[in-house]
């Protein structure tokens, strides 16, 4: 007679769905520099899976957004964001699943720092496209993600100076003065007051992205008969460098605050180190005791559903990839008129911005990446 | 090895029941001026209950006096919430039961680059002179009406719980002020205050 439960691993492993090899090609035409080629591979993310939906809306608008396709990925990002509010709630199938294969079959709900930073670039193309209130909307969403993970977010400056800015923009000074106040104090103290657009002159705000956020790998763990622990973690990546900015082969020194989101995303996936602890140790337990379900009836049968199970074992490594390794936020107070500028990385990569037309009172937004 | 054969496949025809029960597909009209909500944020039942609100009183307002229709001109009202919620829906319909009552005149702002571009177009030599509009006749309006619309949001605080409370408040100010003078001689508010909750777990 046929133990059907030896089959029950099998069954396990055909449920499991392929990597999204979209995604991955996506990305790799992005880092190439095709940018329209990495869109229409992503062709809208229709096709991708749910488990992977947030994931493609993420790459997708961020990939929209490089290609200065602002409104479009305004649209795609604003999907991604209501698809996080709507995956607040805990499905208990899609628990059940994950605790008895991997993290990897259940739908990704994006890390506390990637939350954020959907928001973060809906402020700039906000800003980008000169609409004020909607990037104050979105300031105010970026609040709440703040409100609900203060410590695993503390460190991303360059999101708190933008909302600044939203409210500055929005003549609400006693609000921005407290953003300010607030980042001050998670840099470490100090004061941070930027210079008030005076007569007969302008500001240019550059958001600069320089470098890759690190990626996540797994580490791995083994413990006898074949307990496999695995866990996530981002790879180390060398701090973004300096930027400056230059015309007329002057340094202008814009006041700059930047971000180092390879370090926000470690601290983020650190302090949810519990959750995925806590699921991996229950995991574990079921898998051993399916194997000894197995082992009662068939040894041949126990042995490979132990190598399955023990294969099965992978740490949830999806992440968002296209973002870059840091973000700097630079103000900088310009005469009114046309100008011609230099934006520098480390004093390797220049960016030139040639012909920009500063109007008088007003700021003029231009998103880069190195 | 029957009875469980048996007792499997009626859990299967359940199951296929209950999810194709689910996946029925329909479709119904709704009620404009009922109210219906699915969470506590901001819909089309709210902009009802406000514009209603604000329009009620200032039709019989004794600052304009009944027998003058005064010119206004609306600003948009401006989002200050937390949610990306179209404000012209408000002021349009605000527009739109103000100049149905036959107290007030209205400027219309939002055309004023269309009608710089006719014009422009008629004096370009491709009308007949005679049908031309008169340039410099357009009317001044006498008073700015605008407003700004708020919200104050509170989600329960994290603890052992089923379900996931949050309340929302939403107040639009409505100001009109006097063109010539600056004065704001009316000023006006609406609140709504709405509390949902959402279960936490679900299938």
């Amino acid at each position: 007679m046929v133990n059907f439960k030896v089959f029950l691993p099998v069954f396990i492993l055909l449920i499991i769905g392929c990597s999204s090899l979209p995604l991955q090609k996506a990305r790799t035409e992005f880092y190439s520099g095709d940018l329209a080629r990495a869109d229409n591979i992503l062709e809208g993310c229709n096709g991708i899976s749910e488990k992977d939906l947030l994931l493609c809306y993420m790459e997708n608008g961020l990939i929209l957004h490089y290609m200065g396709a602002y409104e479009e990925s305004t649209e795609v990002l604003l999907k991604a964001s209501q698809l996080i509010k709507r995956q607040e709630q805990i499905s208990i199938s899609e628990q059940s699943a994950s605790v008895l294969i991997n993290d990897r079959v259940s739908i990704y709900k994006g890390e506390y720092s990637e939350r954020l930073w959907v928001h973060t670039y809906l402020m700039i193309n906000f800003l980008l496209q000169y609409k004020y209130e909607s990037a104050l909307v979105e300031a105010k969403q970026t609040l709440e993600v703040y409100d609900k993970y203060p410590e695993s977010l503390a460190g991303d400056h360059f999101t708190r100076a933008l909302i600044a800015l939203c409210f500055e923009n929005m003549n609400l000074p006693d609000d921005a003065r407290i953003e300010y106040k607030k980042l001050a104090a998670e840099m470490g103290g100090g004061q941070i007051t930027p210079e008030p657009i005076v007569p007969g002159k302008g500001e240019l705000v550059l958001f600069i992205g320089q470098g890759r956020v690190p990626t996540k790998v797994s580490s791995d763990v083994a413990f006898p008969p074949s307990i496999r622990i695995s866990i996530p973690r981002y790879t180390y990546t060398s701090p973004a460098m300096t930027v400056t900015v230059r015309s007329d082969g002057g340094d202008l020194n814009p006041m700059k605050i930047t971000a180092d989101l390879g370090k926000v995303a470690r601290k983020s996936l650190n302090d949810r180190s519990a959750q995925y602890l806590t699921r991996q140790g229950l995991r574990a337990g079921i898998k051993e005791a399916i194997a000894q379900e197995v082992g009662e009836t068939n040894q041949v049968g126990e042995l490979f559903a132990r190598a399955i199970l023990f294969l099965l074992e992978e740490a949830d490594t999806r992440s968002w990839e296209t973002l870059p390794g840091g973000l700097t936020l630079a103000r900088i107070l310009l005469d009114s008129g046309v100008h011609n500028l230099e934006v520098c990385s480390g004093n390797l990569r220049t960016i030139y911005l040639d012909g920009i037309d500063i109007p008088q009172g007003r700021r003029v937004y231009r998103s880069l990446r190195f | 090895m029957q009875r469980i054969y048996i007792r499997f496949l009626m859990m299967i025809t359940c199951a296929s029941l209950l999810t194709l029960t689910g996946c029925m597909a329909s479709t119904r009209n709704l009620d404009t001026e009922a109210e219906t909500h699915y969470d506590a944020t901001y819909d089309f039942s709210d902009k009802s209950q406000i514009v209603n609100r604000l329009v009620t009183p200032l039709l019989s307002a004794p600052v304009f006096p009944v027998q003058e229709k005064p010119l206004l001109i609306i600003y948009p009202v401006v989002n200050e919430t937390s949610e990306h919620i179209s404000t012209g829906g408000i002021t349009d319909e605000i527009r739109m039961k103000l100049i149905q009552s036959g107290r007030f005149r209205f400027i219309n702002e939002s055309q004023r680059e269309n009608i710089q571009k006719e014009t422009d177009y008629q004096y370009q030599g491709y009308v007949d002179p005679a049908m031309r509009v008169e340039q410099g006749r357009q009317l001044g309006a006498d008073y700015i009406l605008g407003g700004t619309l708020r919200s104050i949001k509170k989600e329960q605080p994290r603890q052992w719980r089923l379900f996931k409370k949050e309340r929302i408040y939403y107040s639009l100010d409505l100001s009109i002020t006097d063109l010539k003078t600056g004065e704001i001689v009316y000023a006006d508010q609406a609140e709504l205050a709405r509390e949902a909750s959402q279960p936490i777990i679900g299938w």
